[in-house]
């Protein structure tokens, strides 16, 4: 006769608590060490402060130790610590074993062990926002919400990293395999994305620095909460205004840890025992991760060894590199993840040979695929219909957003697709300075980014060129409007100007703020934007690639250190093309920092004019007259 | 009261136990012997619940064993290599042991509290020598009221003195409860002395399965001498094998050994004499045509 299920054993729960009570102490004791003391601490009262100051000034205390204890890190720590201590039994055969031989039913064990790991970092949590309560109360701190929402999402990240880890721990045999998958299994999209986008870079016409811009994604879990969950504090307003961010993810990765759990827990009952000490207990996965590693470590070598190389290579001389080191690399490694499979350095079987062969032949093939455009993504443009906005960069960021506009920079990258061949021979044998980098990034109607990058001729015959791609570039740059939304702010009609101001040197090369007078705001933008529309901004300001500008031997002569820089306003968000690209949020006040140069003769005149500058102690200064300045 | 029908335990490629069959009945201590590597720890594990066979089916007291804690609160297993927490001492391992199985008997864990007065309760385990740690695994398990005991090498390792103390503890919690015993060994002569039925266990397969008493009534050696040397024997005389000093024969000869020596005695032997046959020439002349080294059982 079969016996009751049980899900519930006592006596393993009791030995799970009191035989890793370091884990939940420890975690207690740092928890209370970060949370009420620190708030006790920091909230001392001064007797100089009225009682409001000092509410404020506890109260913004508070918010900062809240801000600055709230670590996905801890979070992810705690939840593989106490993963593997309570299913330890799992990765050492004579526990394994001792333990399947104990009348107890698995369900029985895996839930027991659930809720003791569970527990290990739920309690000290408990106890937190406990003690955390009473120290407000005695501060009279009274946002105790934030401190359950804090505690909210510590418990929610800890619980979906716990249930992560053990899912992890159930395809695996070893215990020092746990927390390496961990951290793979964290990061893995990140970097195959990484590598990936690296090795289309190089053989791909156009398709470099495609990882630069785009946000970490949630299949990252660890690294996504780490951008995204945090609590802070927005000072523009008259007061302190307290956001809590990734609330939503958290939730979101809750529910996933659930269902984490819940397929733990059927791999669990399937689990073979015999596979403890094993790199994999399922063997599905041992293929997967000698192909999957071997094309990993293949490409990451070669992407690696690629950068390290200065001299500059042709697109096919890029292509074998990039092939043969794949191949190469990753025939190393495919032989040595199977050794740590096998556990034996026996791995020269024929079978395993052949793979391996086949393995070369997949990496070529693939590449080989890439190189000759298979699946199109060289080709790959968007839709004008379907392109919400665009910014396109040789100098500085030109945006566009009409229809109209968008056609004509996709008309410009259409041209330089069709001149592949030619673009690409002149990049391998032209002076650096001939070759410029222009980079289109496309924001789709569905939010979803397009990048490519392309190295083209911007030597003096190419500019000359009314139908060159430079000289089309250069004549969109000089369009005013694209320039300020590109290059101040998207929303400038509805964003308030509150201030200008020039950062200025006087006679020992000190600097100093020069602010504009309100009334003068009109008449230096004007100044700015006829600089604009005579292409005066162009020098210097020239894309490098990769996220940096090209260094022009002449820059130190030419371009000054000084910056125009705006303060803007706007009660609904100031829109500007950093927080498009990069997925800040839109604050209601924004600064922005414009570089010119002497060719600015507009500008120059109007501040002149102005008196915020002068030669005397309110000076423009290039590097070279800035060194000549400190020389002397 | 155990009972292991056909089962097949494959790991991936490797087959461990090929259509294994073995019974042991209630009361009986049962001897499972063979060379490393031939299944006999697979088969205890398989029996033990910690291995999910692929085919076939094992039996306690009639319930199926894997996840049925009613038919693993039947036995107790001792493995060659006992499992203890870390920093554990025997009182910690008592009370998870009295917390896991129904019929832990405290009053027996005190009174046997005597019998293994050289290992101190509150001592590490892991830092007490390999035999008491084998002896704070038999005091546990004995304690535990099993009606089975599954043992997995348990005298391996140990010295001679350690040994006898150990398989003295098994047989009087035999002779006291009549506990059924199912032991493992890679040495015939251990079990020799202790086992009343015996498998023979070579590539994943149980070949032979007998009582003790049956298998010793089976093959007996005789010794015979023949004044014009051998004369032809009957078809149905099954020698298994002849050796000769001078005139001397010794035969080893399969079947009843009365009916043997009657057969023998009609040829007018000059003389004839019927010896004993320890365990281990039985296994050697019993199986000794089959394909494995049955020296590897014996040493």
């Amino acid at each position: 006769m079969r016996s009751k299920i049980s899900f519930f054993n006592g006596t393993v729960f009791r030995k799970n608590l009191s035989h890793y009570w370091p884990i939940w102490t420890l975690y207690l004791i740092g928890l209370i060490c970060m949370i009420p003391v620190r708030i006790f601490l920091l909230t001392n009262a001064d007797p100089s402060y009225t009682a409001k100051q000092l509410a404020e000034a506890r109260t913004s205390s508070y918010m900062y130790v809240l801000s600055n204890s709230l670590s996905t890190l801890v979070c992810f720590v705690v939840a593989v610590a106490s993963a593997m201590a309570v299913f330890y039994y799992l990765y050492n055969t004579r526990s394994a074993q001792a333990y399947h031989a104990f009348p107890v039913r698995r369900e029985e064990m895996f839930v027991t062990n659930y809720l003791s790991g569970f527990l290990f970092y739920t309690v000290p949590n408990l106890l937190t926002l406990l003690v955390g309560v009473f120290v407000c109360v005695a501060r009279g701190i009274t946002s105790l919400e934030y401190l359950l929402i804090w505690v909210l999402l510590m418990e929610g990240m800890t619980f979906f990293f716990y249930n992560m880890t053990i899912l992890i721990g159930m395809f695996t045999g070893l215990l020092v395999a746990v927390p390496v998958f961990c951290v793979i299994a964290n990061c893995l999209y990140v970097v195959c994305r990484y590598v990936v986008v690296s090795v289309l870079g190089i053989i791909g016409y156009g398709l470099s620095d495609l990882y630069a811009d785009r946000t970490i994604s949630i299949l990252s879990p660890l690294l996504f909460l780490m951008s995204k969950v945090n609590i802070s504090t927005d000072w523009s307003g008259s007061q302190a205004d307290f956001h809590v961010y990734g609330g939503r993810y958290v939730a979101i990765y809750v529910v996933v840890g659930i269902l984490f759990g819940i397929a733990a827990f059927f791999l669990y009952r399937k689990r073979r025992i015999e596979t403890t000490g094993d790199v994999f207990s399922v063997s599905f996965f041992k293929p997967v991760f000698r192909w999957g590693g071997a094309a990993f470590l293949g490409m990451f070598g070669a992407v690696i060894l690629e950068s390290v190389i200065t001299v500059r290579l042709s697109a096919a001389a890029k292509f074998w590199l990039i092939v043969i080191c794949t191949a190469v690399i990753g025939l190393f490694a495919f032989l040595l993840l199977d050794m740590i499979l096998q556990k034996s350095a026996r791995v020269f079987t024929k079978k395993k040979l052949l793979e391996s062969g086949i393995y070369t032949l997949a990496v070529f093939g693939f590449l080989s695929c890439l190189e000759l455009n298979v699946f199109g993504l060289e080709s790959k443009m968007p839709d004008a219909a379907d392109v919400r906005s665009v910014d396109m960069q040789l100098y500085y960021p030109v945006y566009e957003t009409s229809p109209d506009q968008i056609a004509d920079v996709l008309a410009i990258q259409k041209q330089i697709i069709d001149s592949k061949k030619e673009f690409e021979a002149y990049e391998s044998k032209a002076e650096e300075k001939n070759i410029g980098w222009v980079q289109f990034n496309y924001t789709l109607m569905d939010g979803t980014p397009y990048t490519r990058n392309y190295a083209i001729p911007i030597g003096a015959d190419a500019i000359a060129d009314e139908d060159s791609v430079v000289a089309k570039i250069r004549e969109k740059s000089c369009d005013v409007d694209s320039f300020i939304k590109g290059n101040i702010c998207m929303n400038l009609g509805e964003t308030e100007i509150r201030s200008m101001s020039v950062d200025v040197y006087d006679e020992n090369a000190e600097n100093h703020d020069e602010n504009i007078e309100e009334s003068d705001l009109g008449a230096v933008l004007e100044a700015l934007k006829q600089d604009v529309a005579e292409g005066h901004l162009l020098y210097g300001t020239r894309y490098g690639g990769n996220g940096t500008y090209y260094q022009d031997p002449d820059n130190d002569k030419v371009l000054f250190w000084n910056s125009l820089t705006f303060n803007l306003y706007n009660k609904n968000g100031v829109h500007t093309i950093w927080s498009e690209k990069y997925g800040y949020g839109q604050s209601e006040s924004d600064m922005v920092g414009l570089s010119f140069n002497k060719n600015c003769t507009h500008l120059i005149g109007t501040l002149k004019k102005l008196g915020i500058v002068n030669d005397t102690d309110k000076r423009l200064m290039t590097g070279a007259e800035y060194q000549k300045l400190v020389d002397e | 009261m155990i009972q292991v029908n056909h089962v097949v335990k494959k790991f991936d490629n490797f087959c461990a136990l090929n259509d294994t069959t073995l019974h042991v009945k209630k009361g009986a201590i049962y001897g499972l012997v063979g060379p490393n590597g031939a299944g006999k720890s697979t088969v205890i594990r398989t029996i033990t619940g910690i291995y999910k066979p692929n085919q076939g089916e094992v039996l306690i007291a009639g319930e199926p064993v894997y996840e049925n804690p009613a038919a693993k609160e039947k036995f107790a297993y001792i493995p060659d290599d006992m499992f203890y927490f870390q920093q554990a001492n025997v009182l910690d391992m008592k009370r998870f042991y009295r917390g896991l199985y129904k019929n832990f008997d405290n009053n027996l864990f005190l009174k046997l509290r005597d019998a293994f007065s050289n290992i101190d309760p509150k001592a590490n385990i892991r830092r007490l020598s390999k035999g008491m740690q084998k002896q704070v695994a038999f005091w546990l398990t004995i304690s535990c009221r099993p009606e089975i005991l599954i043992l997995d090498e348990p005298v391996d390792g140990l010295d001679p003195v350690m040994r006898r103390q150990i398989w003295s503890i098994i047989l009087s919690d035999v002779t006291e409860h009549g506990t059924t015993v199912l032991v493992s060994s890679h040495n015939l002569r251990e079990l020799e002395d202790v086992c009343d039925h015996v498998g023979i266990m070579h590539h994943g397969r149980v070949m032979v399965e007998r009582s003790l008493s049956e298998l010793q009534g089976s093959v007996c050696k005789i010794q015979v001498a023949f004044q014009e040397g051998m004369p032809k024997l009957p078809e149905s005389f099954e020698v298994l094998h002849m050796s000769s000093t001078g005139r001397v024969y010794t035969l080893i000869v399969k079947g009843d050994q009365e009916e043997a020596k009657a057969q023998l005695s009609k040829m007018n032997p000059m003389l004839i004499d019927v010896l004993p046959l320890s365990l281990e020439e039985i296994f050697i002349y019993e199986l000794g045509g089959e394909d494995y080294a049955v020296k590897d059982i014996l040493f």
